[in-house]
């Protein structure tokens, strides 16, 4: 008995010593703001040498231990704070950190990828830094600029289509503050939708995509706008060379809410006629966008934002020159998004975000040719249901899950061309789809040095009516029957599981591990008969015959801080297949036809390669290199007999340099290099003469050249490199006015490099000369921004 | 008229207009092996333009401006008709060699290569001629290759008249009119029609590169089956100038080559994916079209 009760003793002993050791713990709430009291949704907390990341909110919730915490706030363009609090009870930390560009000190230029976060394949940049790069024509880029890091390509020059890991410009899913955005460019790429002057920062997962993410294949580029200043009316804004652009903001219930507005709008074609009126002529352009939200905390517990957003672009272009032959041409086109989202923590472990989303885009565009007048329009719409859900019980595990529902309509591209008295109208019917998925992820710390993100994520897919399509035979020849699907009718239907894993181990040394694997699908196509992106280009549902794309993505990487974290250095490989990927075929027709999934066809991808960069996060001198060694191709059983061929936008090596020195309080100088591999194309490997006929009195042939080919994308552009630098100017650095301004001063191409935007061959029949030609678009370019704040 | 040109090169030509520059540029070219080229026609009215071009390409960088003449072939064609069983029976008493000949409308150094019947010369009235409804074999022997291609002459579709208007004054103040064709689209779906017209400019010129030709914005009749069209060229003749209109019905596969032949021709820019045109030649390393014209022809005094 004796020994009975001893045990019972110890037992109790012991299981009282453990309920006093988890008595012991207590909740630590950390709220991260900035000095307006706008919540930093991207900010990394290190408390006692292990890193976290807030959630958008700017809050973090955690457990700890009674005793002494250490914490490190820091983020993307925010200089880092560090304090310490003694744990004895639940406690809510505020912490504000103040916007390093205000701190008139050098920027840091960081990529918020570190060691211990367990999301590989990320990077992030903040408006501090975006603000301070030198770019084309002063003109702020958000998209251009995340292209500077690894993996991440831009498709030259007056192109914003981005080229993730060997992925096409339609498989990134570009959000604007977590709303899909369709067409993020302004005329032919030379600027993106999103104004730097409303933007906050901007995020790309490359791999390991969370599985609250879908849709699309390759990446996520998230583009967060800020919010408004809850204490006081603010302006800020910049006048350059082809742009304006001016914001407000300001609370509309002082310390609960806030609006900021802001609008952008361009004077190129002004400014070529002032330049060059006889080449400008009647031609024009212009485009505007206008960003704005409003973020309203009902209590602390729950806030609604309402983001908004409208842009048009305008072209024309008069051609009257030649023989009566006048061409007349005019498009205008855009987007309108709108979104309310209501964030709520319902209790100190559990929170959800409900959203509602708008988000529309159209074209409209004429031309007119002799007699002859084209009309083309296109268009969708989408509306989407989103509850997220996040649930943390413990320091341990944390849990994700959520539903999202989209209703898409689409407008596949209705014409019309009127030749004279006649008039021909392709009548392709609007298009629907549902498209839902549901997801459930965890983020577990299975031991101290592990960590490790499950997930999955279930989309559905379903095409109804009403449609009706015209049947085709195998000729391309219509056969007078038509498809006719009544409303809601299910028309084609897919549905896939989307895992996601990753996980890290931490290692000795400020080093980690980590890897990844991802699973993707993709409903919605981007029909386009070019490499580039354009307003003309036609996004089209999954259909019976247009199966969704599918990607797997498996990657590893090596992540190492050293001196005592002013480096960071990265190195990471992927491997990455794709199915279904569609293109058209070459010389296919589109205009006015009515059967435009009979032009294309399916293929397969595949793209690997390996990623290093190095980051000076502190010092005078801050900056990155980055560089990527890859390899995309794409396999069509109808393109280069069906064999494997390099995607056009592969770039075997692709190198960029950034960095960023204060010369003194009042100049600052940033400086970019980039440097990669020429794009792949297809050039003739002969040429015949066809259509001959006989001038009889002129003893000659007429004939027309045609160029004969062979393999597909066999034929590299010379290397694209580049130096821009720009230097900031502040005035009065250390004036206390309100009144607040500074001079961006910058040069593109400072060293003039010919960077071909295309080539091709110039046959002149009747001089019998053939010469090789390129064409470049941008000679070293001076820009000059006055951006002031009040 | 196709879509590229409305979405794609107009505002290229505006980014163009603004900030490009041009330079000379050495684009290095590997060779391929030559390929035969086949250009061949058969039609119902015109039996001088019953002929076949055979050359072979270049290298790109080639000094010769006009693909290497073929010559000595063997070249026939026969006619014949498709059976109920989608089998061909071919005529061969309707065999026709055709021949290198020395016809006057060729220039003296360009008749290489090209081949005729050559009762063209010794007996026009019975020169090869198409007829409607019928089908031809193309057949070639060169270089020790066979090749072949059948092309059919649809019925020949009417022109119910052609008519001036659209007028307009070119550059150098010349007053000028666009020319209207009126015609009945047959009610089965899949017709195309090519159209070509000689006037002042082409009258003493020979072949049917140097006609004047044109096609419909859409091509096809996908969209206007069976109805009445009234369709305007956009090419401008002189007040006082005869015009010979002529259309040609052809089959979805001669429509499908010249449609490919005419992208491949105006394949340039920086954006264009590059178009092979579309072989009909049955054989080894060959591309070509023998193209069958069901021709109707329409004249008019520009007015």
């Amino acid at each position: 008995m004796t020994t009975v009760y001893m045990r019972s003793a110890i037992i109790f002993i012991f299981l009282c010593a453990c309920i006093n050791g988890f008595a012991q713990h207590y909740t630590l709430t950390i709220q991260v703001s900035d000095s307006l009291n706008i919540p930093v949704g991207n900010a990394t907390l290190r408390i006692n040498q292990k890193e976290n990341k807030v959630d958008a909110t700017g809050k973090l919730l955690l457990q700890f231990p009674a005793g002494k915490c250490t914490i490190t706030a820091s983020a993307v363009g925010y200089r880092s704070s560090t304090f310490t609090i003694l744990l004895t009870a639940d406690t809510v930390a505020h912490v504000v950190l103040e916007r390093s560009e205000n701190l008139l000190q050098h920027v840091t230029i960081v990529a918020s990828r570190n060691v211990s976060r367990n999301q590989m394949s990320t990077q992030s940049i903040g408006i501090g830094q975006l603000k301070k790069l030198p770019v084309l024509l002063g003109e702020i880029d958000p998209l251009k600029t995340i292209t500077l890091l690894p993996g991440i390509k831009s498709g030259g020059e007056a192109s914003a289509g981005i080229y993730v890991r060997g992925g096409g410009p339609d498989q990134n899913l570009v959000l604007l503050d977590g709303i899909p955005v369709y067409n993020p460019n302004h005329l032919l790429g030379f600027f993106s939708v999103f104004n730097g002057e409303a933007v906050q920062s901007v995020e790309v997962i490359k791999g390991g995509m969370p599985a609250e993410y879908g849709g699309r294949l390759s990446s996520v580029i998230a583009v967060e706008t800020r919010e408004g200043s809850k204490d006081s009316l603010k302006a800020s804004g910049g006048i350059g060379l082809i742009s304006s652009r001016l914001s407000a903001e300001g609370p509309v219930v002082k310390g609960r809410s806030s609006f900021i507005v802001s609008a952008r709008r361009t004077y190129i074609d002004q400014v070529g006629r002032l330049v060059a009126k006889k080449r400008i002529g009647d031609n024009g352009y212009y485009f505007y966008d206008i960003n704005a939200k409003l973020s309203f905390d009902i209590n602390p517990k729950n806030k609604l934002v309402f983001t908004f957003y409208t842009g048009k672009d305008d072209f024309s272009f008069v051609d009257m020159d030649n023989d009566g032959r006048d061409r007349i041409f005019n498009a205008v086109w855009g987007n309108n998004i709108a979104g309310l989202s209501w964030k709520q923590e319902i209790n100190s472990k559990l929170k959800q975000e409900l959203s509602a989303v708008y988000n529309g885009f159209t074209l409209d565009s004429r031309f007119g040719f002799n007699t002859t007048s084209i009309l083309f329009t296109s268009g969708l719409r989408d509306y989407q249901l989103k509850n997220d859900w996040l649930y943390t019980p413990g320091n341990k595990l944390s849990i994700k899950w959520g539903l999202q529902y989209t209703w898409h309509r689409f407008k596949p591209g209705a014409g019309g061309v009127t030749s004279g008295v006649q008039q021909f109208k392709s009548q392709i019917s609007d298009q629907y789809a549902r498209e839902a998925a549901a997801y459930i992820s965890g983020d577990w710390n299975i031991a101290p040095k592990w960590n490790i993100i499950a997930g999955i994520r279930y989309s559905y897919f379903n095409q109804v009516g009403p449609t009706e399509r015209v049947i085709y035979n195998e000729e391309g020849v219509p056969t007078g029957e038509k498809e006719r699907f009544g409303k809601g009718e299910s028309i084609a239907k897919y549905h896939y599981p989307e895992p996601r894993v990753s996980m890290v181990r931490l290692l000795p040394h400020n080093s980690s591990i980590k890897l990844s694997y991802t699973r993707t699908i993709q409903y919605l196509h981007l029909a386009t008969t070019s490499g580039a992106t354009f307003p003309s280009d036609l996004w089209i549902p999954g259909s019976k015959l247009i199966q969704p794309g599918k990607a797997q993505q498996v990657a590893a990487g090596y992540f190492r801080d050293f001196n005592n974290s002013a480096y960071e250095m990265s190195v990471e490989t992927y491997y990455k297949t794709m199915t279904n990927q569609v293109e058209f075929k070459p010389g296919a027709q589109l205009l006015l036809n009515q059967n435009l999934e009979g032009q294309m066809i399916f293929g397969s991808g595949r793209a690997y390669g390996i990623e290093l960069f190095l980051q000076k996060k502190k010092g005078k001198l801050t900056g990155w290199i980055g560089y990527t060694l890859s390899r995309a191709e794409r396999t069509f059983p109808e393109l280069n007999n069906g064999k494997a061929f390099p995607y056009r936008y592969d770039r075997t090596h692709d190198l960029s340099i950034v960095a960023n020195y204060p010369l003194s309080a009042r100049w600052e100088i940033s400086g970019v290099f980039v440097y990669g591999t020429g794009n792949a194309l297809t050039i003739p490997v002969g040429r015949f003469t066809y259509n001959l006929g006989y001038h009889v009195i002129e003893q000659k042939p007429i004939f027309s050249n045609i160029n004969q080919y062979d393999k597909v994308n066999d034929y590299r552009m010379p290397a694209y490199h580049r130096l821009d630098v720009s230097f900031v100017y502040t005035p009065r650095p250390l004036s206390t006015k309100r009144f607040k301004s500074s001079w961006n001063f910058g040069i593109y191409n400072v060293y003039n490099r010919y960077n071909p935007y295309f080539i091709y061959l110039d046959v002149d029949n009747d001089e019998q000369m053939i010469k090789g030609k390129k064409v470049f678009l941008f000679p070293v370019m001076p820009s000059v921004t006055w951006n002031f704040k009040f | 008229m196709k879509r590229n040109c409305i979405t794609r090169k107009l505002p290229v030509a505006f980014v163009m207009i603004l900030v490009a520059c041009e330079r000379d540029f050495n684009i290095d070219i590997r060779s391929a092996a030559p390929q035969l080229v086949v250009e061949g026609y058969i039609n119902n009215e015109m039996q001088a333009y019953n002929y076949v071009v055979l050359s072979k390409s270049l290298d790109y960088y080639a000094p010769d401006f006009q693909s290497a003449a073929v010559s000595d072939a063997v070249v026939t064609v026969t006619e014949g008709e498709l059976k109920a069983d989608d089998e061909y029976e071919w005529n061969a008493a309707s065999k026709v060699r055709l021949m290198e000949s020395d016809l006057p409308q060729i220039p003296e150094n360009f008749r290489k290569g090209v081949y005729f019947d050559p009762r063209l010369i010794s007996d026009p009235a019975h020169a090869l001629k198409g007829v409607p409804g019928k089908y031809y074999l193309l057949e070639i022997e060169t270089d020790d290759k066979k090749y072949s291609a059948v092309a059919p002459l649809l019925p020949v579709v009417p022109i119910d008249s052609v008519t001036s208007g659209y007028y307009f004054t070119d550059e150098e103040g010349k007053e000028k009119a666009r020319v209207t064709i009126h015609y009945k689209d047959p009610d089965t779906l899949g017709n195309v029609q090519l159209f070509y017209w000689r006037f002042k400019d082409n009258r003493y010129n020979f072949g049917w590169g140097s006609l004047g030709a044109s096609r419909r914005g859409n091509g096809t009749d996908d969209l206007t089956n069976g109805e009445y069209i009234q369709l305007t060229q956009s090419h401008g003749f002189e007040i006082g100038d005869t015009v010979n209109y002529y259309m040609a019905s052809v089959t979805r596969d001669v429509y499908n080559f010249w449609d490919s032949f005419n992208k491949a021709r105006n394949n340039d820019g920086p954006f264009s994916t590059p178009v092979t045109v579309v072989n009909k030649i049955e054989g080894e390393n060959v591309t070509g079209c023998f193209s069958g014209f069901s021709m109707s022809r329409r004249d008019i005094i520009m007015r």
